[in-house]
């Protein structure tokens, strides 16, 4: 497991295209800095904050789709997946160790960036508050390594790389885009009463709008989403939520290690 | 042995003597006081019912605690010039109309006292110029914390005032001034009706129902109240607007009420300078006609504002967080004009669970679908481009973000040349 993890944190941050990710994070970040700096307030949550967050959530989601699902689809492309089956690897260290190298370089450019940028805006003479930038690099941190989990899935029953590419930016689309539109126009063909439960459920199903929420809600600002959701916030209000979001963590992480398991298991013996 | 009986008769009927407590009681020195005379009460329970109908000051020693549970007030005040200070009031009557001080009269002075009651505290009835002060009362939601009826030229200033149905009620009164008091947990925190010339100032009320109500007054002047955090109910807002004119509404914060300002059938009224921050609704407007919305700060809200059937409405020189900007000629101003489209309530109206959306990345599609009839949208011809005020922001001191920032890229680069290394 360890060999693989660092076999892709090496090619990772090798590529040419790893220093490409710098200059758009680089790019973005201190866009968003600006941004929110220029909003009046800095301590609740603001239509600026929310655009901020929306940035993120349009663009990372979109790009850790891409490049879980490479990295699996390309070593089957070239041949290296044939290879490495030729070795006695158990195939659950070799999902692990291609998320964990992959999480590892993404997450240091990523860190680097947030760093880099920061520093712009402290030069430029930003004022930020701490708790904030925390909020916003946990957010992202969280949306990159769910995002490249789901990615590895995908790359783990693809054929080739044209495949990954079209299935990762149908699923952002579906996750991302078009959630809220989906979701009113099924639910709204189910009896009023299910609606509530089935919109508190289905907020766990999808994991970029529970980032969202937890997000919103760890800048105090969970009233906005009204009170239809009092029972729901006062849960994830507590230090109880901690365990709710490990818990939730462990469940996704299980499901995603099984399935993309079990795809590279049924791939291996065909 | 006859003797020794009639000595113990007498004995008893010595020790029994009913004018030795009488003396005693609050009452008689009232009675016997002298019109201007200070009366220090010494630390104790009394339960009685008190009656000051001259220029007296009745003025408590340590802990004085009047308690009653009579139909009657626990104090009734008239006449002029009359005088409380450091006295408790419990009061426990249950009578429709029971309250535990009742005034009348004018010129009083009530300061540095406490009032717990299970209907009214106090009751103003025809009184002028009296001073209401550094009081605290304390209530079950079943009555009014102070209550003018037909009361005039009053002040009430400094109260603290939980659990009542209206902190402080006026009803044709005029000319009074609401200042510093602070309600909350009640139904409404003030609570106007068919009062003119009154000014509210500084007054914060939170946690109630409904912060503050102005209904069929005119000319009354809101001026840096803070009506906060009123959402509890499905009616609740910050402050609520009924057939009001000729009124300014200036400087108040209004912060995490289901609607900030609720207007309706009301003209003329001017709101500038306040500070309208993450409400549900900021401001809705119903059937609301010449009004001016001039250089307030909206900030936060899920739906900054609507409008139903109201016209010539003057909203110009706000700022809006929502609001895109672009100042062309350098003025501070926008050219763009601010669209405040309240589609949030179209797509919740029905099912409020999904507001869950609000602000979701997908949400941009929706807002095309949902936009609201023409009618209800409020638009401001020229944004500010700042706020009109200043709205809270804590900045974590430099060297501690320097800090951070090093620190990102210390860690992140060795970690990088770690993961570079040839095995």
């Amino acid at each position: 497991m360890w060999n693989i993890w660092r076999s892709e944190l090496r090619m990772t941050v090798r590529q040419r295209s790893y220093y490409s990710f710098l200059i758009l994070w680089v790019a973005v970040l201190s866009l968003l800095f600006l941004l929110q700096n220029s909003a009046p307030s800095l301590t609740g949550y603001t239509n600026m904050t929310g655009t901020v967050a929306n940035i993120a959530l349009y663009i990372i989601p979109l790009f850790m789709l891409i490049i879980g699902s490479f990295s699996i689809a390309n070593e089957i492309e070239n041949g290296q997946w044939r290879l490495l089956c030729t070795y006695p690897l158990f195939t659950l260290s070799y999902v692990i160790g291609k998320i964990g190298g992959q999480f590892t370089a993404q997450w240091i450019v990523f860190t680097f960036s947030f760093g880099i940028s920061m520093a712009i805006s402290l030069v430029i003479g930003g004022g930020f508050s701490m708790k904030w930038l925390w909020a916003i690099y946990l957010f992202s941190v969280t949306l990159l390594f769910i995002f490249l989990v789901i990615g590895v899935c995908i790359g783990s029953f693809v054929k080739t790389r044209w495949q990954a590419l079209s299935i990762s930016v149908m699923l952002w689309f579906f996750l991302i885009m078009i959630w809220p539109t989906a979701l009113i126009g099924i639910l709204g063909s189910v009896p009023y009463t299910w609606i509530a439960p089935l919109m508190n459920a289905l907020l766990f199903v999808n994991p970029a709008e529970l980032i969202r929420v937890a997000f919103v809600i760890s800048l105090d600002a969970g009233s906005v989403f009204g009170q239809a959701y009092d029972s729901l916030l006062s849960y994830l209000e507590t230090s109880l939520s901690i365990l709710i979001y490990i818990l939730y963590f462990i469940c996704f992480l299980s499901v995603s290690f099984l399935f993309s398991m079990g795809m590279l298991e049924w791939r291996k013996r065909r | 042995m006859s003797q020794l009986k009639y000595m113990l008769l007498i004995l008893v009927l010595v020790l029994l003597l009913p004018g030795e407590t009488d003396a005693a009681t609050l009452q008689s020195k009232i009675e016997r006081a002298v019109p201007g005379e200070t009366i220090e009460i010494s630390e104790g329970i009394y339960e009685e019912n008190l009656v000051i109908t001259k220029p007296i000051t009745l003025k408590g020693q340590g802990k004085v605690l009047i308690r009653s549970c009579e139909e009657q007030p626990a104090i009734t005040i008239k006449g002029e010039h009359v005088s409380l200070e450091q006295i408790q009031v419990e009061y426990c009557g249950e009578g429709k109309e029971a309250t535990a001080i009742s005034i009348s009269g004018s010129k009083h002075q009530l300061t540095d006292f406490e009032i717990e009651t299970k209907r009214y505290g106090i009751r103003l009835d025809g009184a002028s110029e009296v001073n209401i002060q550094d009081g605290l009362i304390t209530g079950q939601r079943k009555g009014n914390g102070i209550d003018l009826w037909e009361s005039s030229h009053n002040t009430i200033q400094n109260m603290k005032i939980t659990r009542m149905q209206d902190g402080i009620y006026l009803e044709q009164s005029h000319q009074n001034t609401l200042r510093q008091n602070h309600i909350q947990g009640s139904r409404y925190g003030m609570h106007l009706m068919f009062a003119d010339d009154n000014v509210l100032e500084k007054n914060i009320a939170q946690y109630n129902m409904t912060g503050t109500m102005l209904m069929r007054v005119n000319r009354v002047q809101v001026v840096g109240n803070d009506f906060s955090y009123n959402r509890d109910n499905v009616n609740a807002q910050g402050l609520l607007i009924y057939f009001v004119e000729n009124s300014r509404i200036a400087e108040n914060s209004l912060t995490g009420n289901r609607v900030g300002i609720y207007m309706e059938t009301s003209e003329d009224n001017l709101m500038t300078n306040n500070k309208v921050m993450d409400n549900f609704i900021g401001v809705q407007f119903t059937k609301a006609n010449n009004n001016q919305l001039t250089r307030n700060t909206f900030v936060g809200n899920v739906n900054e504002a609507q409008a139903i059937e109201s016209s010539n409405n003057e909203v110009s020189h706000n700022y809006w967080d929502a609001s895109a900007k672009l100042d062309l000629k350098g003025k501070g101003e926008s050219i763009l004009p601010f669209v405040a489209d309240p589609y949030f309530l179209t797509l919740t109206a029905d099912v409020p669970e999904f507001q869950l959306f609000f602000q979701s990345p997908g949400v941009l599609l929706l807002q095309k679908m949902l936009k609201s009839p023409a009618d209800q949208v409020l638009t401001d011809e020229a944004p500010l481009m700042e706020t009109t005020m200043e709205v809270e922001r804590t900045e974590t001191s430099a060297s501690a973000l320097w800090a951070m920032s090093v620190g990102m890229i210390i860690v992140s680069t060795s970690l990088f040349i770690v993961g570079r290394k040839r095995v």
